[in-house]
């Protein structure tokens, strides 16, 4: 081979690694994600072994450091923005409201997202949460201490609401769907 | 000619890398993360798991709840689970060592608390010739789970209500056993 034409080859091949890579970080993060119902500002993984982006939904939890919970046992659900579609941020406060189902164990919490960090702040669970009379849920998100039902955000700035639930007798059950809207109240 | 060639050896790299990173990177991270454990706990023994262990794994369930662990190697015997689960909630959640989950039992599914799983290697494609009858057998039957995996991870997971009654919870999970099973298949 021409030794001029080296650098342009040795280039040529880390750009290609590069674009390998990035595009499967790219991949890891992206696919799988799917809202909960249309419209919802609730996502989800799947990791179940039919799905077709599998290998990401799974490659997601294990970079993280976590287990990916089974599909069959526990759904878990993300939400980083508002009703809104902005971005949650721990400067404001918002009511989250809803009718979990009855029939199932459910837990709350706010995350940074981000590995390595404090991934989950306070925790909000069906057995503690205090239901209003007619079945439903209000909780606020709010770095101050709010009466009722209150989840503290983590460390200042954007954060996520983990909403796992578990307890359904069967794949798919509607039960799972999380049932919460999210409002921001004032910033 | 020259350029397409690299042009087309880039590409080929980009896969290769793509897929690299995507099927190697998480089982690494995951065979670090159980290794730490392993070094600690030990292979084909129960254990609870740790508050920073379990805040690690298991990020999205409160602090309070308990979780039950044991690492498995079925390499060269058979694993016994046997568990007297508490009364509510439950779930047992099996892993592979690359985070696959291949086997899940829980309260409802169960009928009941007491219970032994054992949790052995399939047969090679060599034994299931070799060996008469195996045709008719299947990968999970009822108690039997057999895997090509032959390490992974059995997770125990007991939702708990108050920080209270979390030592009771252990108690009662602690005396779950997985251990080396030599009974016949």
């Amino acid at each position: 081979m021409n030794l001029r034409k080296l650098p342009g080859a040795v280039l040529t091949l880390a750009a290609g690694a590069a674009l390998g890579l990035i595009s499967a970080m790219l991949a890891i993060e992206l696919l799988g994600f799917a809202p909960a119902a249309p419209g919802s500002i609730w996502q989800s993984r799947d990791t179940s072994p039919d799905a077709t982006a599998h290998p990401y939904a799974v490659a997601h939890y294990l970079l993280q450091g976590r287990l990916p919970a089974s599909t069959d046992q526990t759904h878990e659900f993300s939400a980083d923005r508002d009703q809104e579609g902005n971005r949650i941020s721990a400067e404001c406060t918002y009511a989250l409201t809803g009718k979990p189902d009855t029939g199932h164990w459910w837990s709350l919490s706010a995350g940074s997202g981000t590995r390595g960090s404090d991934p989950h702040s306070t925790f909000l669970t069906s057995s503690d949460a205090v239901r209003n009379a007619d079945g439903t849920l209000s909780v606020t998100l709010s770095q101050q201490p709010m009466p009722g039902n209150w989840i503290r955000p983590p460390t200042p700035g954007r954060y996520m609401l983990i909403y796992t639930v578990a307890g359904f007798s069967a794949a798919g059950d509607a039960g799972a769907v999380p049932p919460f809207t999210l409002n921001k109240v004032r910033c | 000619m020259a350029r397409l060639y690299w042009i087309f050896t880039s590409l080929v790299l980009a896969i290769a890398v793509h897929a690299g990173y995507v099927l190697v990177a998480p089982s690494y991270a995951l065979h670090r993360s159980l290794d730490a454990l392993v070094a600690e706990m030990g292979v084909n023994r129960f254990f609870i798991l740790q508050p920073r262990d379990q805040a690690r794994l298991f990020p999205a369930f409160p602090p309070e709840h308990v979780f039950g662990a044991c690492a498995f190697d079925l390499a060269d015997t058979k694993i016994a689970l046997s568990a007297n689960m508490p009364g509510g909630m439950w779930t047992l959640t099996i892993y592979s060592a690359t985070g696959d989950v291949f086997y899940t039992l829980n309260d409802t599914q169960s009928g009941t608390g007491s219970f032994t799983v054992s949790l052995s290697l399939a047969p090679s494609l060599v034994d299931m010739i070799t060996q008469a009858g195996t045709e008719d057998s299947v990968n999970i039957t009822g108690w039997e789970v057999n895997t090509n995996e032959p390490t992974g991870l059995a997770v125990f997971w007991i939702p708990v209500s108050e920080e209270a009654m979390r030592a009771d919870v252990i108690n009662t999970l602690g005396v779950t056993q997985c251990r080396p099973d030599s009974s016949p298949s």
